[in-house]
């Protein structure tokens, strides 16, 4: 029987009419005939493998659901205005920005409001919001709002037609994923040096940056779909998902996913009367992470079954547990550290000195992007070599058979992929790869022991996935051959030679990276510090003096002390705020090594045959790294 | 070999591979909803469950597409070929001379061999959209599957099961934008399936099956159907075999409506149209020919009936009011069809059809003229051809590409001579002597299906014509609709499309070329409204169901509608107000009394309500409190041999509707302490799109703050003006809840749902 027609034989066993479905058995409700009686044989989907998969990401509270407060948020909600509401506000302050900017051009930079907001505020206080609840931003963005609501034609009604070209980011683009963004922040950053708008220059600088900014995602809210600016390209998407991931809000995910796999119409991601498909590509029934979900409550009003919840989880979860890991997430780190150690080495004298030489014999001015971008990717490939060392240390060579290697390498589709590796394209699963390895450690026994339990075990986790659909018995014997090795050897190939393969440089460098994120976030928050402390106070003088306020009795108010305090920056002062930054740098390392313990437990353990030496050697690498970016506030003293 | 194993064998096409389609998941954006997964008709798509996304195996993938089209996020795009394989066509008939020829011209597959060969490239799909584009869903892929195990009565039986004319169905459907046009091949661009052909086959193959009785939900029940044309006869098969007795009212001194006398032997041949007449007729079905039920006749058939479903059809012809329109010579297609079908029958000339006048002094024959290049006028046009007219033309001011013709129907109309002039529309009619002599026709221009096409008068021409017919399509009888609250149903969905349809991916894309770009899925969705109205009675014990109910339509709509309105009779099992024995002589209709009643005491029988089976509770919340009052009632009406669906207002769409045998519906109150009360804003939204409800049994209950003024007279009054039978009314303060509901669910509950 070949595999088709075994696929056949289990169709007609289980026959699922989709419009006799209905979901809401439990209740009052019974399963109506319906009007449509069309029989659809739909091929049963997978289950088995969900509850297991998901268990470990699956979050615990759902918010919705904790009385008073959570039936007020759920209400809240269910109402189409609710993200209009959170828009708004920050939409008002932004135009702002940008007309106060033009209007008043000649204004100090650190009078204007527009500076002050955007460049003190604004920026600190998303960062403080991304650790804990994630992409929260996100939800209330007014750029990616404003490009919404013209896409939409509407402020919060659920129209039916989208204005624009509705074009799907291509493949090409997408197979880059949040890769796309970090680059967009590293160009944006650039551009903000180069015009010496953060610090802060003129207000009309501002203006025109937010302007440009708003101006290219209603570009591409235009030409594209749903939120594609938002995903792939807005500067600050992979900053916000990285960080994000910390958080303790997971995001919009499925209460029962039972229910969610086997629902007939997926409003959630197609979208109904009640809301729009997800924005953001994200499917509540498979989120296993909170780094896509933009909690703009979209699949929670659509949901006909009501079985959307906003859940929260322990803090660091979407660091240490995804099975799910992805490529472009680990090098984007490596790249958003490269960046920041950028701006802190930026602020060094001995900076300074290197640039000037290098503006001499380049003849390009600060920021001369040779030295930006050339900066940014070594201390990028610092980050990527030392995850690497620890592969090149403590990585285990697995003997296995050519003969089958050869297929392993080579999997279903195309890609070549290492030992144990279970990846295809931007995404890997790390903890399934460690298994396979737990496997094949005691693969002589399930060899002998071939009875239904381990073997299907075994079955189902071989990497290369396709011996659900290759002919069984022989894959059987591969898979046994496989773990069996090398002390096994079932003689299915007799003139199999021994040959040699690592684990990938991204089973191990992926879980690395994704262990530092804390401390990534740390170094961001820790450089933003010093204008947040100094000039918050500002704010509230430059928007009366906009407003044509006499701002002489705040003169005499504390804040108005505080603000020409830093004026003249007494150095004790200075020292206080690198204390603090020294602070927040310990905090955000001292997780990394936590998180890394964890990773390194969960992910990488089973990759090695020294885990004593590759825990200490991750671990190392960690501290190494953090240290570094945290010993640079001392010289940088408080420097914004 | 197996059916895979020579499906795959497409990829070797004389001896060489051809290009295979490739997968490719976008990994990033995949969700792992496992849509097309369970879509896939190869099994093509499984899952990697390590990392929760879809994978494909290229060597399985045929490239037609349906995980595109279903893919909620367009995570995946297939690149290579659609190896849809070669389509069996049918026989070409050459002609020598049409002229006098009645034979049939569409011949269906020759060899049991071919039939199976084209079944084969059934993909058997998990989500069939061709059930959903035919508008009976008929089974198809599993008629396809008999065909494939050669069992020819299995497949014929799967057949009967949803359509009573499939041997008609076969020759007449539009098969392009229908079952073919939304085959995946079709939508994927390719030939689709022929699925007309092999019905035919089964059907022309297999004997035809008596009426057998399927259930007794019918027993004691009596039914008038006005009309024997497709949409009566097949409710009254639909009835007849739950054993409901069925009594057909004829105008025309034979049954079988349109199919028998509006289509030319040469396409639907008598001996075929008469069958279901025939099979009727043999289970006993009573019919009365010649009797014309009009609008002051209702009464009496509601006093004799328990309930009557109205398929009168859409019989008056369409006439251009041009200037000189009223000469002689010009006529319309249904008097022309009926003499030329008799004349043709007879072997006779033109000349014979009563058209002698017409005939012109050409020696060649008459010139004649159609207007339309519909189907209707193809037929008058080739019937004229065979009767041995000089030449035939019609004219239409639709574009080509927008025809409303089938494909292949216009192509053997031009094979045989005829000329179809599209883009060109008749502005005026010149006559001689009081005869019709010259047509001046002007151009137009269309250049978008939904858009009516500009009519550009500078451009005109003149034709010389002998005989004028007027084919343009026919309309309702107004004076029967008047008495038809409601009629006729504008067939377009309202509002987003069901996303099972959505997910099926028939939406996604137009037909191929092959079946004229037809927009299948707006086409099938738009349907269903037809299909969803026919079991809405439109008055109290009266269902309408075919061209009656929504303007000119096809057989296959005609006969899903009619067997929809009869399925809906059966369930709510209407009973007429009194049976007695006296009613027997009061029969006015038809030369003999209705028979068959039951009741000879002479003593009056008291009306029976039957007691509801489906309840649907409705209820419109914006706190809470109508929510949790909506559940209380909902939880103490379920059991009883009662389902209850308990849904929220803005889940409840027609369908739910007609499912209902009642409706009970919650709203809160909208207002200001005392000012501004009124139902909720979004209930009288809804009120107001609601269809007719005849005699539909209704409870209505509204919760409330302070004040709830009449809201809920105002709703019950608001029901029954669309036909409905308000039975409970209540009004329930925030305070006392529970109890109330529990009180309102009894009174409804020994209202309807009580059994005597």
């Amino acid at each position: 029987m070949t595999v088709t027609e075994e696929t056949q034989t289990r169709r007609a066993e289980d026959t699922v009419s989709i419009e006799n479905w209905s979901p809401e058995e439990n209740s009052t409700v019974q399963p109506s005939p319906g009007p449509a009686p069309i029989r659809v044989r739909l091929r049963p989907p997978e289950r088995r493998a969900a509850r297991k998969r998901f268990a470990e990401t699956d979050p615990p509270i759902d918010v919705t659901r904790i009385p008073i407060v959570g039936k007020l948020l759920a209400r809240a909600m269910q109402s189409r205005k609710f993200q209009f509401f959170l828009i708004l506000p920050n939409q008002v302050i932004f135009w702002a920005v940008i007309v106060l900017g033009l209007v008043f051009p000649s204004l100090l930079p650190g009078r204007s409001f527009g500076a002050a907001i955007t460049w003190y505020v604004w920026f600190c206080l998303v960062f403080v919001m991304m650790v804990v609840v994630g992409r929260a931003w996100c939800s209330m963005c007014p750029f990616g709002g404003f490009g919404e609501w013209i896409q939409r034609k509407a402020f919060f009604k659920r129209t039916q037609k989208a204005l624009g070209l509705g074009w799907k980011l291509p493949e090409k683009w997408a197979g880059y994923g949040l890769l796309i963004s970090v680059a967009t922040f590293i160009v944006l950053t650039w551009i903000e040096e180069f015009f010496n708008i953060a610090a802060p220059g003129p207000a009309y600088d501002t203006s025109f940056m937010v302007m440009g900014i708003v101006g290219s995602a209603l570009m591409v809210f235009l030409l594209f779909e749903r939120r594609t600016f938002c995903r792939y390209i807005c500067p600050l998407s992979s900053l916000i998902g990285t960080v994000g991931a910390m958080g303790s809000v997971a995001g919009f995910r499925t209460r029962d996913r039972e229910k969610c796999i086997s629902c007939p119409t997926k409003d959630c991601m197609r979208g109904n009367e009640k809301g729009f498909g997800c924005p953001w590509y994200t499917w509540p029934g498979s989120a296993d992470s909170n780094l896509l979900c933009g909690l703009c409550s979209e699949c929670y009003k659509a949901c006909p079954y009501d079985n959307v919840g906003l859940f929260i989880q322990k803090p660091l979860t979407s660091v240490v547990a995804p099975s799910k890991r992805r490529v472009d997430i680990a090098l984007g780190i490596a790249l958003l550290i490269g960046l920041v150690v950028f701006q802190q080495v930026n602020a060094l004298n001995i900076y300074a000195t290197a640039d000037a030489w290098l503006t001499k014999y380049t003849g390009i001015p600060y920021p001369n992007p040779i030295d930006y971008l050339g900066l940014i990717a070594v201390f990028a490939l610092v980050v990527v070599g030392a995850g690497l060392a620890i592969r090149a240390l403590a990585a285990r060579r697995q003997r296995v058979n050519a003969a089958y290697s050869g297929s392993e390498a080579h999997n279903l589709n195309g890609h070549t992929t290492a030992y144990g590796e279970v990846s295809e394209g931007l995404l890997i699963n790390t903890s399934s790869a460690a298994l396979a390895y737990a496997g094949a450690g005691a693969g002589s026994e399930s060899i002998s022991g071939m009875t239904g339990g381990g073997i299907g075990t075994l079955v189902r986790e071989c990497p290369s996935g396709d011996s659900l659909g290759g002919d069984g018995l022989a894959d059987l014997g591969q898979a046994g051959d496989r773990t069996g090795s090398p002390g096994a050897n079932t003689g299915l190939h007799p003139q199999a030679a021994k040959k040699k393969i690592a684990s990938s440089w991204k089973q191990w460098y992926v879980p690395f990276a994704y262990a530092l994120i804390p401390v990534t976030a740390a170094d961001y928050l820790a450089r933003q510090l010093p204008r947040f402390i100094k000039h918050t106070p500002r704010v509230v003088s430059s928007v009366l003096g906009e407003l044509g306020v006499h701002t002489g009795w705040y003169n005499m108010t504390i804040f108005a002390q505080h603000v020409k305090s830093f004026d003249n920056l007494p150095s004790y002062i200075g020292w206080q705020i690198v204390g603090i930054q020294l602070g927040v740098m310990a905090i955000g390392l001292a997780l990394s090594l936590w998180v890394m313990k964890r990773i390194f437990k969960r992910d990488l353990a089973m990759l090695t045959d020294r885990p004593a030496v590759a825990k200490m050697m991750s671990i190392f690498m960690v501290l190494a790294i953090g240290m570094s970016m945290l010993l640079l506030y001392i010289p940088m003293h408080a420097a914004s | 070999m197996t059916v895979t194993e020579e499906r795959q064998a497409y990829k070797v096409v004389g001896g060489s591979e051809v290009a295979t389609p490739s997968i490719h998941v976008l990994v990033e954006r995949c969700a792992g909803c496992q849509e097309c997964v369970i879509r896939c008709p190869q099994g093509a798509l499984t899952m990697n469950t390590d990392l929760w996304i879809a994978k494909g195996d290229d060597s399985l993938c045929v490239g037609c597409r349906q995980c595109e089209r279903t893919c909620p996020f367009s995570a995946i795009v297939i690149d290579g070929p659609v190896l849809a394989g070669e389509r069996v066509e049918r026989k070409e008939l050459h002609l020598d001379s049409v002229l006098g020829n009645n034979e049939e011209i569409r011949k269906g597959i020759e060899s049991f061999e071919a039939a199976r060969k084209e079944a084969e490239r059934c993909l058997d799909c998990p989500d069939p959209t061709c059930m959903r584009g035919c508008p009976a869903h008929n089974d198809i892929p599993g008629f396809m599957r008999a065909v494939r195990d050669s069992d020819l009565p299995g497949a014929h039986s799967i057949l009967r099961n949803t359509s009573f004319l499939p041997d008609i169905c076969s020759r007449v459907c539009d098969q392009a934008a229908q079952c073919e046009g939304s085959c995946t091949w079709s939508l994927a661009g390719e030939r689709p399936v022929a699925v007309g052909l092999i019905e035919r086959f089964i059907t022309d193959n297999e004997p035809v099956p008596p009426l057998q009785r399927v259930s007794n939900d019918g027993e004691g029940l009596s039914v008038a159907v006005v009309g024997a044309g497709p949409a009566g006869i097949a409710a009254a098969s639909t009835l007849v075999q739950a054993g409901a007795s069925v009594t057909l009212y004829e105008k025309d001194d034979i049954a079988g409506g349109l199919p028998r006398w509006g289509i030319p032997d040469f396409t639907l041949p008598d001996e075929v149209a008469m069958r279901p007449v025939e099979t009727l007729r043999a289970a006993g079905v009573e019919a009365r020919l010649g009797v014309e039920v009009k609008d002051g006749d209702m009464d009496r058939l509601l006093k004799e009936m328990d309930a009557v479903i109205m398929c009168h059809g859409a019989s008056i012809p369409i006439r251009l009011p041009v200037p000189g329109a009223d000469l002689d010579g010009i006529v319309d297609a249904t008097w022309f069809l009926k003499r030329a079908k008799d004349a043709l029958a007879a072997r006779e000339g033109i000349e014979e059809v009563g058209l002698a006048g017409v005939a012109g002094k050409s020696s060649k024959g008459p010139r004649v003229l159609v207007l339309g290049a519909g189907n209707t006028a193809m037929d008058v046009a080739r019937s004229a051809m065979r009767l041995g007219a000089a030449n035939a033309t019609c004219v239409d001011w639709l574009d080509r590409k927008f025809a409303l013709v089938r494909p292949d129907e216009l192509a053997e109309a031009e094979s045989e001579g005829v000329v179809a002039n599209f883009s060109s529309t008749l502005v005026e009619l010149q006559g001689e002597g009081g005869r019709v002599k010259r047509a001046v026709l002007a151009s137009t221009i269309q250049k978008d299906r939904t858009k009516l096409p500009k009519v550009l008068k500078d451009k005109k021409r003149t034709v010389e014509v002998d005989l004028v017919v007027m084919a343009m399509g026919y309309r309702l009888d107004q004076e029967l609709t008047k008495f038809l609250p409601g009629t006729p149903v504008r067939k377009a969905a309202k509002g987003m499309p069901d996303r099972r349809w959505v997910a099926s991916g028939i939406l996604h894309n137009d037909a191929s070329a092959f079946c004229n770009s037809n927009p299948v899925g707006t086409l099938s969705i738009n349907r269903e409204v037809g299909l969803v109205s026919a079991s809405l009675a439109v008055r109290d014990r009266i269902w309408v169901a075919g061209d009656a109910l929504i303007g000119p339509s096809t057989v296959v709509e005609a006969m899903s509608q009619g067997k929809r309105a009869a399925e809906a009779i059966l369930r709510s099992k209407p009973s007429r107000p009194l049976k007695t024995e006296s009613n027997k002589s009061s029969v006015g209709l038809g030369d003999t009394e209705v028979g068959g009643l039951e009741g000879g005491t002479g003593a009056p029988v008291m009306p029976q309500e039957r007691s509801a089976k489906r309840v649907l509770v409705v209820y419109d919340s914006l706190t809470g409190h109508t929510e949790k009052a909506g559940s209380v009632i909902a939880g103490s009406l379920k059991g009883r041999g009662a389902s209850v669906k308990f849904l929220p207002i803005s889940r409840v769409g027609l369908a739910e509707i007609a499912w209902a045998d009642l409706i009970v519906l919650g709203t809160w109150v909208e207002g200001f302490v005392f000012v501004g009360i009124k139902p909720a804003k979004t209930t009288r939204a809804w009120m107001e799109g609601l269809p007719r409800l005849g005699g539909k049994r209704v409870a209505v209950f509204c919760t409330y703050g302070i004040s709830p003024r009449n809201v809920v007279d105002e709703l019950a009054k608001a029901f029954e003006q669309k036909g409905a039978k308000v039975i409970a009314k209540a009004q329930f303060p925030h305070s006392n809840l529970e109890s109330r509901a529990i009180d309102f669910a009894a009174t409804v509950r020994d209202a309807a749902l009580t059994p005597r």
